[in-house]
């Protein structure tokens, strides 16, 4: 139970990403509704997380729910476990919980947060800038949608979702590619890790990735451009593509928070 | 453009794995599932170096028994000694918990008896 905890702390924080920095890029880029109640509780949330991962790793170590109290150990991790970036990152949650509509201050906060997470990871410096660009991306594509569910006209949803269809074509291949190039700088040449489990969870998480990019494909080959303020069944499968797509995300981030925390073997 | 960008992704994707971000122990001695009589000292070896954290034992009535490493948690290392004390014949879990130089937390056990001289 207590090896979960780890993985657990970076499911909350990535799904506090989405919330924060995900769903206010999303917002400004293709002019969706805010969510700021949302955003709010994201920062909370992600606040929240990054003191249960510090709490996490301590309860690890020492094999107690309270470690963090035991002797030397808060101030262990705050040397060597990455606790200062961690106050970073709980910094960076915490901006969100003020809302504005400046782009550019919103850009900014976004990039530090997911710095800060890039950071916090156990990765190499030459691997940090490619999680950070994978984590931008993917975080504006799962930002889109709970915007998408906030009341809107018709053919306004049919313009969004137009706009994200054409930047998805771009988000998607560099998504790819930052993805594929991390875990090609991050391992080194054998088949055999692909038949550990490390190997099977990133081939599911490819495959939720991809079944996101196939819903995402129809709803911009199919669905979207059958809205119209007349007919009202194609706002309701979009819709509902949007719910199924945000389970298939919030798996994905499930695979993402393991991967993070286990090892190619 | 984007064709060529998913066949390349696909490919590094699938592009097999091998290097260990975190440390892994490698070799025990007493290893895992050993049967050994009155070991003198516990050998643990990583691939990585890491700070150890804890050392505990646990026999099968639940007595635990931590191993004093103070001397260990400054440095990393990739090998570790530690003297035992003497362990009553039966069964022993021996977990450890470390902190590797990434910072990764990380918490395993094993096991292994005691068998009478």
């Amino acid at each position: 139970m207590m090896d979960s905890l780890p993985i657990i702390a970076r499911l909350m924080i990535l799904l506090s990403a989405t919330l924060t920095a995900g769903g206010g890029l999303a917002t400004v880029i293709f002019g969706l509704p805010a969510l700021k109640k949302v955003q709010r509780f994201g920062a909370l949330l992600g606040m929240v997380s990054c003191a249960f991962y510090f709490s996490s790793q301590a309860a690890l170590l020492t094999g107690r729910w309270d470690g963090v109290f035991g002797p030397g150990i808060a101030h262990l991790l705050w040397q060597l476990g990455g606790g200062a970036t961690l106050l970073f990152v709980l910094f960076a949650f915490s901006l969100f919980l003020f809302h504005h509509e400046n782009r550019l201050l919103l850009l900014g906060k976004s990039c530090l947060l997911l710095l800060g997470i890039a950071w916090l990871s156990h990765l190499t410096l030459l691997q940090k800038p490619f999680l950070f660009l994978h984590l931008l991306l993917a975080l504006i594509w799962a930002g889109v949608i709970l915007p998408f569910l906030k009341p809107m006209t018709p053919v306004t949803l049919a313009q969004r979702a137009q706009r994200f269809g054409r930047v998805a074509v771009v988000i998607l291949p560099v998504l790819f590619v930052a993805g594929g190039t991390l875990v090609w700088i991050r391992t080194d040449g054998n088949l055999q890790a692909l038949w550990g489990n490390w190997g099977l969870a990133m081939t599911g998480k490819l495959a939720f990735v991809m079944l996101a990019g196939a819903i995402g494909l129809r709803n911009k080959l199919k669905i979207v451009p059958e809205i119209s303020d007349a007919y009202d069944a194609p706002v309701r499968t979009f819709r509902s593509a949007m719910v199924v797509d945000a389970l298939i995300f919030l798996t994905i981030l499930g695979f993402s928070a393991w991967l993070s925390n286990n090892t190619p073997l | 453009m984007s064709v060529r960008s998913l066949i390349l992704a696909a490919v590094l994707a699938f592009t097999p794995l091998a290097v260990f971000a975190h440390s892994v122990l490698t070799a025990s001695e007493p290893g895992q599932g050993a049967a050994v009589s009155a070991p003198q000292e516990l050998s643990l070896h990583f691939n990585k170096p890491l700070r150890l954290v804890f050392v505990t034992l646990t026999d099968i009535d639940g007595q635990v028994v931590t191993l004093d490493i103070s001397s260990f948690i400054s440095e990393p290392s990739a090998d570790f000694i530690l003297p035992l004390p003497v362990l009553a014949p039966g069964g022993w879990t021996i977990t450890w918990s470390g902190l590797g130089t990434d910072g990764h937390a990380m918490r395993e056990d094993f096991t292994f008896a005691i068998v009478p001289e």
